[in-house]
């Protein structure tokens, strides 16, 4: 892969156009003080905010002053009965006492800003603030209130679990956050607000435990949110691109998760979040190759079990990765190695396919990948129907037609039962890549080719770091303290201390809590 | 630009590579399962091979082929002239060697190729087939499964119940070089069906000598130190001999924790090997009323005597034939150095002048369900 970095080097080089990208609006705005009458400022404001019919402008009389004065928000973005009977009720029918001079008018709302530029009062218009113009004053009141159509909170739809709690991340940045500290009600959970983005000015929050996160990971991640320089973000997924350590590697180096529990679990390990206004997967880092194979369901199923399971996705990533590969190169250069009953069955299902075996191979793993693919786009209730089409008609006539062989058909079936095993979706997708190259290169070396695969594979798996962190740990470097955890799931009493490979300053997560007594 | 020529250079590089010629999908193999060699009436040399033909428009599901060559080598010239693929040795099941063929010294270096080519297995079972062996590879039986893949189980479930050894040709290579042992491969017949007849044993330079009957082997493989599988028995006992039509005087049972000691000694000019086998047997058949109960070491006692008889007989056999299928030699070699050096080179001749005593120990361990 590293003549493939090598080709792309190029494109990394610095954009020197990027300056002419800037956000050209804030040309207009910036460092403007307001006016302190009143219809001027509104003149202004309609001049900034052309063709835009959602700005409501409500023009009132307060109450209690009798000054002239202006609410201005857009219409969608905004909490409308906030605005109705907290705002305008109190500044138009109460006449309270209280100080007119004080420098804030009364209302019934939280959280109330001022702001005397007019690139503030912008911005607050756009995240959904409700601005409050008074004659003669060259400033504006900001009312916090923001309110736009929310989903409720539902189970998580890709990360499954059966014992996990059932509430899954939403769109809203300041709701995810409220699901994470619901975990963990601690002032040493710390939240970094940065804005990213010269256009959307997307609010991005990295959590961390201040006294457990290792400070340098934190400022590597740091710098590197900062440095990105793009119109917006939309999704954490792209967020993921800019800041990831190796982006042309196949393998994913940062968790993408939808879940808050799972989310907390790696907090309290010593890892860092970030949580991307808009989106409802989390981003958590640094990860490691072994963290895609952790479930949060792993710890609350008795530990045994857990272990068994872990060592069933290790054995599921062998298959999805290389059963096909090994299909081949057992048909075309290794066949000794295959039972004599085997042979005999597999070499008679073979006789009818007219294709080499690379093409029957590939014929039915893109096949596959196209009914997977399209199980996704279509609806629930069609999305069987693509299920009984590829199983049935496709699984069984192929192979009565004489297009792939039998055996060709069990291969790809349980490659895909595998790959689903994968509790991580983007390690999931990296292997359904990966199984490509690796049965190429069993059709041209047999299992030598696959060994060289395999060398190849794990070489630059070893290589890899996220956020500065080796990726293959606890396996390469070695770490025996981690290996409770890796492989088998040690019983919870066990894990006294976090992973070393978080690099947490604060290793001890736990004292000991085994019962001693009859129960040995 | 550079990272262009790389490419280009590993493309280059991997296009050399090698082990992508010789690829060859396993629908294009014809794979050699059996391999006879045999002498003609003429004695020509005749090799020929039963391979598995996979397609539904083939009525029969083998093709047995028969060429007269020098060499095994060139045999698979002639074989490729006709079968539908190409042949390749890597999975034979089964050598079967011709009876008229090991009447003959040197017939082992003719095995050559499946010990130098590596694309062949040193797995096959060995046999030697008393009568010809095309009769065998053409035989193709209509309710038996395909005749290697039948031949193969037939030779191995034969040996689980210790009727016959398992000689692979990778072990056959090792008795036939190693000084202080005989070969000994499985005997095959073809009478109506196939049948295994027991053990034959070779002499020192790979010529038949004698065969073995199963129950022969049992004690046979007794002596062996490397023994394996069931040994089942039914002997004679002579103090319940009765004159009833049905011969009422029989007990069967399966020996099991057999061990065998054996001790070396040298003395007036002749070695002397004194073994003791010690065996559990639990009684699957008896004939006769009889309180094992109480009288076990009668019975023990008695069963003893039968083994013994049976040994002296078998050890009377083989060294008649001047031959050592068991290894003896290996223990005279490994205790008496010095005696053993001088006989080396005529083990087999050495071995029937000395003094052989077998004697067996034997513990009733259970009596089967009924009294």
């Amino acid at each position: 892969m590293f003549f493939y970095r090598k080709f792309f080097r190029k494109k990394r080089k610095p954009n020197t156009r990027q300056t002419k990208q800037a956000n050209p609006s804030s040309k207009q705005t910036d460092g403007q003080n307001l006016n302190s009458d009143l219809t001027s400022n509104l003149e202004k404001l309609q001049m900034l905010f052309q063709l835009t019919p959602d700005l409501i402008v409500r023009r009132l009389r307060i109450h209690v002053t009798g000054v002239e004065a202006a609410l201005v928000y857009l219409d969608g973005m905004t909490d409308k009965s906030t605005i109705n009977n907290n705002i305008l009720t109190p500044l138009m029918r109460e006449a309270h006492a209280s100080n007119d001079k004080g420098d804030i008018p009364f209302t019934n709302v939280g959280n109330v800003g001022k702001g005397s530029l007019w690139s503030q009062v912008e911005t607050a218009i756009l995240k959904g603030d409700t601005v409050l113009f008074a004659d003669g004053r060259p400033e504006a009141f900001l009312f916090d209130t923001k309110g736009w159509p929310q989903r409720t909170i539902e189970d998580p739809q890709i990360e499954t679990s059966l014992k996990g709690a059932h509430q899954g991340f939403l769109e809203t940045g300041t709701q995810n956050i409220a699901l994470i500290r619901r975990y963990i009600p601690n002032r040493e959970l710390k939240i970094k607000e940065l804005s990213i983005g010269k256009r959307g000015a997307t609010k991005v929050w990295i959590i961390y435990l201040a006294d457990v996160a290792h400070p340098q990971v934190l400022a590597e991640l740091e710098s590197r949110l900062s440095s990105i320089d793009v119109d917006s973000i939309i999704n954490t997924g792209e967020l993921v691109e800019y800041i990831e350590d190796n982006p042309y590697s196949p393998f994913p180096q940062i968790i993408l998760t939808e879940r808050p529990d799972s989310t907390v679990s790696q907090i309290l390990q010593g890892r860092f979040s970030v949580v991307v206004d808009g989106s409802p997967s989390v981003l958590i880092a640094p990860a490691t190759f072994i963290s895609f194979f952790q479930s949060i369901d792993d710890y609350s199923t008795r530990w045994l079990i857990a272990s068994f399971i872990r060592l069933l996705r290790f054995l599921a990533f062998a298959i999805a990765l290389l059963l096909p590969a090994i299909y081949i190169s057992f048909i075309s250069f290794n066949y000794e190695v295959l039972p004599i009953q085997l042979l005999l069955s597999v070499a008679e299902s073979r006789t009818l396919v007219p294709f080499p075996p690379l093409l029957e191979a590939m014929l039915m793993e893109i096949t596959l990948e196209m009914m997977r693919e399209s199980g996704i786009r279509l609806p629930a209730p069609v999305g069987q129907t693509v299920g009984i089409v590829g199983g049935i008609i496709i699984g069984q006539t192929a192979v009565q037609a004489g297009i792939v062989s039998n055996i060709m058909v069990i291969v790809v079936a349980s490659t895909a039962i595998a790959s689903f095993i994968i509790p991580n979706y983007d390690m999931g997708t990296a292997l359904r890549l990966l199984r490509f190259p690796m049965m190429v290169i069993a059709f041209m070396f047999g299992i030598v080719g696959i060994v060289i695969g395999m060398m190849i594979l794990i070489a630059h798996l070893v290589c890899l770091e996220s956020m500065g962190t080796p990726y293959a740990s606890p396996l390469a470097p070695f770490r025996w303290a981690d290996m409770k955890d890796t492989f088998v799931r040690l019983p919870i009493w066990k894990l006294v201390n976090r992973p070393k490979n978080t690099r947490a300053v604060q290793s001890r997560r736990a004292g000991d809590n085994r019962r001693n007594g009859d129960m040995q | 630009m550079k990272q262009w020529k790389l490419c280009c250079t590993m493309l280059i590089l991997a296009a050399f590579l090698t082990n992508c010629s010789d690829r060859l999908n396993v629908e294009d193999v014809t794979f050699s399962l059996l391999i006879g060699i045999d002498l003609d009436e003429e004695d020509n040399l005749l090799f020929s091979i039963s391979s598995p033909v996979f397609s539904k428009e083939a009525k029969k599901k083998e093709e047995d082929l028969e060429v007269r060559t020098n060499t095994t080598r060139k045999s698979r010239e002639e074989f490729d002239r006709s079968v539908v693929a190409l042949t390749m040795g890597g999975k034979v099941q089964a050598v079967l060697l011709g009876k008229r063929l090991l009447q003959h010294k040197g017939w082992f270096q003719l095995l050559d190729p499946l010990y130098r080519d590596n694309k062949n297995t040193v797995l096959p079972i060995v046999a030697l087939v008393n009568g010809k062996v095309s009769d065998i590879i053409r035989y193709s039986p209509q309710d038996k499964p395909r005749l290697p893949i039948y031949l193969a189980e037939l030779l191995r479930t034969a040996h689980m119940r210790n009727i016959t050894v398992n000689t692979t040709i990778q072990l056959l290579h090792r008795q036939m070089f190693e000084k202080g042992m005989t070969p000994s491969i499985s005997d095959l017949r073809k009478d109506g069906n196939l049948k295994v007849m027991g053990t034959a044993l070779l002499k020192e330079d790979g010529r038949y000598a004698l065969t073995l009957d199963p129950v022969e082997n049992k004690l046979f493989s007794i002596l062996n130190p490397r023994r394996g599988g069931e040994f089942p028995f039914t002997v004679t006992i002579p103090s319940q001999s009765d004159e009833s039509f049905f011969k009422h005087d029989k007990l069967s049972f399966t020996a099991t924790d057999i061990s065998t000691k054996t001790k070396v000694n040298y003395e007036q000019n002749n070695f002397r090997f004194d073994i003791n086998v010690k065996m559990r047997i639990n009684l699957s058949e008896r004939l006769f009323a009889f309180n094992v109960e109480k009288e076990a070491k009668k019975l023990e006692k008695e069963i003893e005597q039968q083994l013994e008889a049976q040994f002296v007989q078998l050890i009377d056999k083989i060294q008649a034939a001047k031959i050592d299928p068991v290894g003896f030699g290996l223990y005279a070699r490994a205790k008496q150095y010095r005696q053993w050096k001088g006989v080396q080179d005529r083990w087999g001749e050495a071995f029937s002048k000395a003094d052989v005593n077998v004697k067996v120990k034997v513990r009733v361990m259970s009596m089967g369900a009924t009294k």
